[in-house]
């Protein structure tokens, strides 16, 4: 990709926010060819705010997403600082977390 | 007044791999067997990416020498899968506005010569770049979303979208022209590879070659060039975003629901009145969201009726005869224009083991990328009433 996309794609990144959390609307988990499971993708809606969509991590374990589950930024789990690739990553909540 | 428009001849090459065949080959093809010899007025090209597929622009001329078609006025126009139906209406609206007599529309695709990523990479340039195509939501992603979303809401099933790919295999199998000639079972569906969940291989449609062709002509002009010409009724586009996310719904895609409550008020047809659609099953999930946002059946209806046989070739709405994008194949520029030819081959009467009995009123959908563009197009044909 260009860098005009990459420099608006960060822009956007430093406009989110990391106390946001969402709950999925939908989602996927498109197959990859090597084989390695692919990778998750939904669309989240964010109270008062537009669907995104986005990756989705996974909790290790396997436990499988479902429509209505919580989702938070990934940033927030990892460094609790600001968000960083905002809309490109968002973890699935935990019970408890 | 605007005229009245009718299809006098229609033709498309044969869908599948044609490495053997390049653009300009495909398109001699489909206008050799639409058969027509008379002279157009001007034409009109579709296709979705000529230039990342293979790297040749400029079709209208490429195709217009390719048919041997002279020195009239060719243009190439694009509206992703849509392309095809978006340049029958730009046809339509110019034979049926004065300004033009007679009107060619060749729609094509050469997708195979580049490696099935590559395919990918390129028909996700239709989906909103910088949010889907980047988060890695493909086509058969966005489309999984609006399964999952469709199978959350209204209890539909695998098994029912399935039951969709078995019913297009089966017609495909009466098309000489259709990539995939094999029946396939709701068995087969279900025990292909995953996609992107909850769609599988079988769910989807195949990257494939191909061209077709249709000419369209104003009322006295058709009835000497034709024994047996379709009526256009109308040709109606709509739009919506790009982005699923920015969509009042994920179940079905509004600009087709526009689109066909115009097309249906400017016809003057009834639902009720149509004899077959052949319209945009890109993916299983696509038929269902088509045959509910045309109102064929309400909203979580389309899936059940389809696991019944309602949409089947002798069922009570025959869908996609030819075998539809899924098994006749989608060429995606090819795509739209491919669908008034099955049209205009059924109301003459000349779909041969596939022939919807006594057909006398036809209907078309055709979607752009994940439902950002959508064509609809209600034909009238003569023989099914004689």
């Amino acid at each position: 990709m260009r860098a005009p996309a990459a420099w608006r794609r960060s822009e956007k990144a430093k406009r989110a926010d990391a106390r946001d959390e969402g709950r999925i609307f939908s989602f996927t988990t498109v197959r990859s060819d090597d084989g390695d499971g692919g990778k998750t993708i939904a669309i989240i809606e964010l109270p008062g705010k537009e669907k995104i969509i986005s990756e989705i991590v996974l909790p290790s374990g396997g436990a499988a997403p479902r429509i209505g589950d919580r989702v938070v930024p990934v940033c927030r789990i990892i460094t609790r600082g600001p968000p960083i690739e905002y809309g490109s990553k968002w973890a699935l909540l935990l019970p408890g977390g | 007044m605007p005229r009245r428009v009718f299809v006098v001849a229609a033709g498309s090459s044969r869908f599948g791999e044609r490495w053997e065949a390049g653009q300009a080959e495909l398109a001699k093809e489909a206008w050799q067997d639409a058969g027509f010899r008379g002279k157009i007025d001007s034409l009109f090209v579709s296709s979705m990416a000529s230039g990342a597929f293979t790297e040749q622009e400029h079709l209208g001329p490429l195709v217009l020498s390719a048919i041997g078609s002279g020195s009239v006025p060719s243009v190439r126009l694009e509206a992703a899968c849509a392309s095809g139906g978006a340049a029958v209406r730009q046809a339509f609206l110019s034979v049926r506005s004065g300004e033009h007599d007679v009107v060619a529309v060749v729609g094509l695709e050469k997708m195979t010569d580049v490696p099935p990523d590559e395919a990918s990479r390129i028909l996700s340039q239709a989906s909103l770049a910088e949010d889907e195509a980047r988060t890695g939501a493909t086509f058969p992603a966005l489309y999984a979303l609006m399964a999952r979303r469709h199978m959350h809401e209204f209890g539909t099933t695998e098994e029912q979208l399935a039951a969709v790919s078995a019913k297009n295999h089966s017609n495909a199998c009466l098309n000489d022209k259709a990539h995939f000639r094999r029946t396939v079972s709701v068995d087969d569906v279900m025990r292909s590879p995953p996609v992107s969940d909850p769609l599988k291989v079988l769910d989807c449609s195949p990257v494939s070659d191909g061209a077709a062709a249709i000419i369209i002509a104003e009322e006295g002009v058709a009835r000497g060039l034709s024994e047996n010409p379709a009526e256009i009724l109308a040709c109606e586009q709509a739009s919506g975003p790009l982005g699923l996310c920015a969509r009042t719904t994920i179940c079905g895609i509004p600009a087709a629901a526009s689109a066909a409550k115009l097309a249906l008020e400017k016809s003057g047809a009834k639902l009720s009145g149509i004899d077959l659609a052949e319209v945009h099953d890109c993916f299983t999930i696509a038929e269902i969201m088509a045959l509910e946002d045309v109102g064929f059946f309400p909203r979580g209806g389309a899936a059940k009726a389809t696991e019944r046989g309602e949409t089947a070739l002798s069922g009570s709405v025959p869908v996609n005869p030819s075998g539809g994008l899924k098994a006749k194949g989608h060429p995606v520029g090819a795509t739209g224009v491919s669908q008034f030819a099955e049209c205009f081959l059924q109301l003459s009467g000349r779909a041969g083991k596939r022939q919807v009995k006594g057909a006398r009123t036809a209907l078309t959908h055709n979607v752009g990328g994940s439902g950002a563009t959508a064509v609809i197009g209600i034909l009238s044909g003569e023989v099914g009433r004689k």
